[in-house]
């Protein structure tokens, strides 16, 4: 099936890899940039019940939580160009690497959407009202109040959704999009030594997103420490055990797990 | 756009007889998961010396890598570990009698497994110390506090991640057509590349795996709910 295992192909294996992170790279990044935008807006009729748009939010959501990431790129990969020939745009020379970005921007989109709604709702409603009954409008509550709170309890869920993004980008190569995996592939067939490939190209995806998993980790300390600083002195520790033991449970129904 | 509608329900009959692999790989993975993340997540939590590391290690890389990864690593070493064993000890079968669902089914187990673990460990602790420490007082043995009071509670509050992992695994089991296992994923190549309609296929196997999450997770809520009841409506 494959050759003789030899560990010096892993290590030339590497930086040819390395090459193309930029690419996985820039996938993980555009996608989320767009699933935040897409996020907001199908989390908006949602969260203020809105009577149809809210429905469609709905069945976006589910569909896109309730369908393989894979069958979604196959999805777009054929289904955008049909719809892109209704309002006259010719797609067939693009890239495929854009239809890889759409698939993670929608997918994203709908896992962030979750992660907004209950960021919002963790935050007890009474500090809202406290919040207007001192004077604020809707637009300071929001971004004195609510944002700061909203985004402590996010970010470890968030930084879940970075890293499942980061993992789902090794299937891009099934539509033709050279990112890393697709790489992997032609250096495999070339040299026909495939678990040598496969295993420098975990490694990579290894560093990388325990690089990610230490960044979110500052953050989340950063925004934190608000909760710390009326505590510093009796339990430290407690307050923020309380946040990760119960919060973090109930608001991974947000996040994806594999 | 030229939709074909008629054929979005053949093809969504067709798939059907790929269901039963797709159910396969996530039943058995799921099992399988389970019984190696208590394993090592027990192993996490009272730190066994060697395993605890080993447990550590194995949650790392294989949270931190894609799945993808885990199938085709096993896929190509398996074979060469099995024939090197079949060289040496003069074994009778070699890695080409070995079905590529039985590589599958190991990768997706050992995926899988690293997840469970995690929801295994922030399930049981999230069971109150003092009543373990409770327990041991009116003399229940280490086996009896974890089998009557650790985890009925845990699995309490693990039930939204345990649904999220078998949703996980469904959707992962996509992946088996790398192998050659024909899942739905698989089929629908199949179909789509003989009748050349692809965006149809696509459709109905979306909606057959629509219909299996949302199935799994009314049923998940059914359970929360019944477990609820019996709890007091206090579970999280």
């Amino acid at each position: 099936m494959s050759r003789e295992f030899n560990i010096d192909y892993v290590f030339s294996f590497i930086p040819k890899m390395l090459s193309y992170l930029h690419i996985t790279l820039f996938i993980v990044a555009s996608s989320l940039l767009l699933g935040l935008i897409i996020g907001l807006l199908v989390a908006l009729p949602r969260m203020y019940n809105i009577p149809f748009l809210k429905r469609v939010s709905q069945v976006y959501v589910s569909f896109f939580r309730g369908t393989p990431i894979l069958i979604q790129l196959f999805l777009v990969y054929y289904g955008l160009p049909e719809l892109l020939k209704l309002v006259n745009i010719n797609s067939s020379r693009w890239d495929v690497l854009w239809f890889a970005v759409a698939t993670y921007a929608l997918n994203s989109g709908a896992f962030i959407s979750e992660i907004i709604r209950s960021g919002v709702e963790a935050v007890d409603r009474g500090q809202i009202e406290a919040a207007q009954s001192v004077g604020m409008s809707g637009y300071q509550t929001f971004t004195r109040i609510i944002l700061p709170q909203a985004l402590a309890v996010v970010v470890p869920v968030f930084s879940n959704l970075v890293i499942a993004n980061l993992k789902d980008t090794s299937l891009a190569f099934t539509i033709g999009a050279m990112e890393m995996t697709g790489k992997s592939q032609t250096l495999g067939a070339a040299t026909q030594h495939f678990v040598e490939t496969y295993i420098a190209l975990s490694l990579i995806y290894l560093v990388v997103s325990l690089i990610l998993q230490k960044l979110f980790k500052v953050l989340e300390n950063t925004l934190l420490k608000h909760e710390h600083r009326d505590t510093v002195q009796s339990e430290p520790k407690k307050r923020k055990s309380f946040v990760v033991r119960y919060l973090n449970p109930r608001l991974s129904k947000g996040g994806k797990s594999i | 756009m030229s939709l074909d509608f008629g054929f979005i329900y053949t093809a969504f009959l067709g798939l059907f007889s790929a269901l039963p692999n797709t159910l396969i790989i996530t039943v058995v993975s799921v099992l399988a998961g389970l019984v190696i993340g208590i394993i090592t997540a027990l192993a996490r939590i009272y730190k066994v010396p060697v395993l605890s590391q080993i447990s550590h290690g194995y949650v790392t890389f294989i949270r931190g890598t894609p799945m993808l990864m885990h199938l085709l690593l096993i896929y190509f070493s398996l074979p060469l570990f099995i024939d090197a064993g079949a060289r040496h000890f003069g074994w009778s079968f070699h890695s080409k009698d070995v079905p590529y669902m039985v590589f599958a089914l190991i990768s997706f187990s050992i995926t899988s497994g690293a997840y469970m673990s995690e929801v295994v460990r922030s399930g049981i602790q999230s069971v109150n110390r003092g009543q373990i420490e409770a327990a041991y007082a009116v003399g229940m043995t280490t086996w009896q506090v974890l089998r009557r009071i650790v985890f009925p509670q845990a699995f309490v509050v693990s039930l939204p991640n345990l649904t999220n992992s078998v949703i996980g695994m469904l959707h992962g089991s996509t992946l088996a057509f790398t192998v050659s296992v024909t899942e739905i994923q698989a089929q629908a190549e199949i179909l789509a590349s003989t009748n050349w309609k692809y965006l149809e296929v696509y459709i109905a196997a979306a909606l057959i795996f629509w219909g299996l999450t949302v199935l799994i997770e009314r049923i998940s809520g059914l359970v929360e709910k019944k477990i609820n009841v019996f709890n007091g409506g206090r579970a999280s």
